[in-house]
């Protein structure tokens, strides 16, 4: 514990001084006492602001407007999965900033995934992936998750059905000349038997193109109730910023200005079911990968862009509203009186040091819903750009 | 079965060497050390003294005599060498050109059955599978220096993935380590790695919880793995070497080949033994069976028969009346 309450005090100046240089921006000034060498080098056009540092890109999988494109339609594209049934937009919708809407959806044969899906917004920034595992860095390796994973099985895909899934890739005509553009230095790109691995690399090409910078946050047109809010969310009484630092609102943010990486999740008290600390199974966060006692109950803090957008909240979606999202935080965690899993969070002992009890007044906490509002991208929903591109039903049609 | 008759006629041919007997060698002996000799080493899995084969149940298992039905049951294999009797390893260099092998990694199959349909693609291996499963693999194949002046007296292997293809991209690894490919369903993509073992059975009336009357299950996985693989900086840094993992939880296999006739054996994987200190129609928590995970209540058994440190416990010799993995006298098939 003490070590714990150490470690996030020690992380402390630094978080502040980021959000500090976004907010006055004076990022250009900072920007020239760094070597950002490559900083502001793409073969992409990623449209961001002038005070947005670029994006890590993988070496062996630099982004490109082709790859982003096929991306594009496998995103959307229902035959990647056993029986036909789901494709990536159907538990990550545009108007749901990606999320979509469910506590906890379910997968191609129905079987229920343990975890609410996770918002998909500037994933390109996120220095881990899901809800809660370190050794995962990149999309790439992300993405096998949902589309080969067994445990919950979410695409489907496995050793029996893989084969018969690419071939129904194959018979699209348009992805002959998508594949031919996305991988030019490939001389069969769709039929090789490298054709996977430009599947899983255009699909994490698209989400890492998922980019949204422009709320009214951003714009600076906040609302005086947002205003107010957002005095709150910056306040040492409610302590929000820490976690959610910076400009993409997590402190699990890294970019290419980021010389030290450090890896953050914390536990929030939302669990206690033995009053030692521990989290229902299997959701277990941190502690299900790395199985040591003090990462119980640790999960990435998510940005908080578009989070009006993303109910219900949690890993496991456990919560249904900002409101009481706020609420919990004000409790210093959340007492659960009747099953499933009761138990007193507040007392959980692997809870961040930041999650400290406050007084918070019913308009305060309309305040600070405000501003977190204020961080929607109505663009980023509409954008056609990350739109279904499939003009007929005619990824849904498995007949020959 | 033609395919297996052939693979046991070369296998009768060439294991002769392995012993060091290897003055019958068409090579002089003043060039027997720098020439390859090959060699194909037979694995055989059993349950007891029944050779493993999909679509049979198998009776008598485990603490509570189980009766199960095999749904999975693959290895990847590194590392493979012959010790002499004064000591010294020489490697057994794996043939890459063979089926389900690489130069570093070999990925055994004992799934006998699978579906196959007109174009060659596999569906539904062994639970349902009635022809023969063309990913079956029963053995390695490989090369080792063998100098007739010396003396195999140990044939030693590990049953794992190496740590730097361990957690290297799936998608264009080099086959067995391709998934999709032949490492589809052995692919631990939570842990960022491969199961290096999956040995999954549905265990005839069920699995039950103590814990949870509502619960119930179907499959009682053995999956062995690395865990505790936090990916620390190596991802986001170029240049900065992968961390370790928490449990590496590579089995490291040694045998002793005396007693045997030159050619007359082969590696024996008995899952009855494996799984003789488990109750394979129970289940207290965490994932259903053993899944290398810390604090998995199923998993101190097999670790110890497996010889695997587990928390606390070091399991150091293995348990003496579980002899998971042994050398026996070669079969026909």
């Amino acid at each position: 514990m003490r070590k714990h309450y150490l470690g996030a005090g020690f992380r402390r100046p630094a978080l502040i001084a980021a959000y500090l240089i976004m907010l006055t921006g004076c990022l250009e000034q900072s920007q020239t006492t760094v070597d950002d060498q490559g900083a502001r080098v793409s073969g992409f056009d990623w449209g961001l602001p002038e005070h947005i540092p670029l994006p890590r890109e993988p070496e062996d999988n630099p982004m490109t407007e082709e790859k982003f494109q096929l991306g594009r339609h496998l995103f959307y594209d229902s035959r990647l999965s056993s029986n036909g049934t789901i494709s990536c937009s159907s538990c990550h919708q545009q108007e749901n900033a990606f999320s979509d809407g469910q506590a906890q959806p379910a997968g191609a044969t129905g079987e229920r995934h343990s975890r609410n899906s996770q918002a998909l917004v500037n994933v390109a920034w996120n220095n881990t992936l899901t809800w809660a595992n370190p050794s995962l860095g990149t999309i790439e390796k992300q993405i096998m998750i949902p589309l080969f994973g067994d445990d919950p099985i979410e695409h489907g895909l496995n050793e029996g059905n893989h084969e018969q899934v690419l071939r129904s890739l194959q018979a699209e005509p348009v992805y002959a000349s998508l594949f031919a553009e996305a991988f030019p230095g490939q001389s069969d790109p769709l039929f090789s038997d490298q054709a996977w691995d430009n599947v899983v690399k255009a699909l994490a090409s698209f989400v890492r193109g998922l980019i949204s910078f422009d709320s009214d946050f951003d714009r600076g047109g906040l609302s005086a109730e947002a205003l107010r809010g957002e005095r709150l969310f910056n306040s040492e009484r409610l302590e929000c910023f820490h976690c959610h630092a910076g400009y993409n609102f997590t402190d699990a943010t890294t970019d290419r200005l980021t010389s030290f990486n450090t890896l953050l999740f914390h536990n929030t008290g939302l669990y206690n079911i033995d009053g030692l600390g521990a989290y229902p199974e299997p959701n277990t966060g941190r502690h299900e990968v790395t199985g040591k006692a003090s990462h119980m109950g640790q999960f990435r803090a998510p940005s908080l862009r578009n989070v009006a957008l993303t109910a219900p909240y949690n890993h496991d979606g456990s919560v249904d509203t900002l409101e009481n999202v706020i609420r919990n935080y004000a409790a210093g965690g959340r007492l659960r009186v009747s099953p499933p899993y009761p138990g007193d969070g507040r007392m959980n002992p692997y809870k961040d040091g930041f999650i400290v009890s406050f007084s918070i007044t019913e308009s305060e906490i309309q305040d600070l819903v405000a501003f977190l509002e204020s961080l929607t991208d109505q663009a980023f929903i509409s954008n056609p750009r990350f739109s279904n591109p499939w003009t007929d039903n005619s990824n849904k049609d498995l007949s020959p | 079965m033609g395919k297996k008759r052939g693979l046991y006629c070369f296998i009768a041919g060439s294991v002769v060497l392995l012993s060091g007997c290897g003055g019958s060698s068409s090579s002089s002996t003043e060039t027997a050390t720098d020439e390859l000799t090959e060699l194909t080493i037979p694995f055989k899995a059993m349950v007891g003294s029944d050779p493993v084969t999909c679509g049979q149940t198998f009776t008598g298992l485990g603490t509570n005599s189980a009766s199960v039905e095999f749904e999975d049951f693959r290895m990847f294999v590194s590392n493979v060498r012959l010790v002499t009797d004064q000591g010294e390893e020489i490697p057994f260099n794996l043939d890459p050109d063979a089926l389900g092998q690489n130069a570093q990694v070999a990925l055994l199959d004992f799934r006998d059955k699978a579906d196959v349909d007109e174009a060659g693609a596999v569906s539904d291996v062994c639970i349902s599978g009635t022809q023969d499963n063309p990913g079956f693999k029963n053995y390695l194949k490989g090369t080792a220096k063998l100098d007739p002046a010396k003396t195999i007296s140990h044939f030693e292997f590990t049953i794992g993935v190496p740590f730097e293809l361990n957690h290297a991209s799936q998608t264009d690894a080099e086959e067995p380590l391709r998934n999709p490919g032949f490492a589809s369903g052995m692919t631990w993509n939570w842990q960022n790695g491969y199961k290096f073992m999956a040995i999954d059975v549905l265990p005839v009336g069920g699995i039950t919880r103590p814990s949870d009357a509502e619960w119930t299950g179907s499959a009682w996985n053995l999956h062995l793995g690395s865990t505790g693989c936090e990916v620390g900086a190596s991802e986001l840094d170029a240049g900065v070497p992968p961390e370790p993992c928490a449990a590496d939880n590579r089995v490291d296999v040694s045998l002793p080949l005396a007693g045997y006739e030159p050619g007359a054996y082969e590696i024996v994987i008995d899952y009855a033994a494996l799984v003789s200190g488990s109750n394979l129609n129970q289940d207290d928590g965490g994932a259903v069976g053993c899944m290398s995970f810390a604090g998995d209540p199923e998993c101190p058994a097999i670790f110890r028969n497996l010889a695997l440190p587990f928390g606390e416990e070091q399991n150091t010799g293995g348990n003496p009346n579980a002899v998971v993995f042994s050398i026996a006298e070669l079969q026909a098939p």
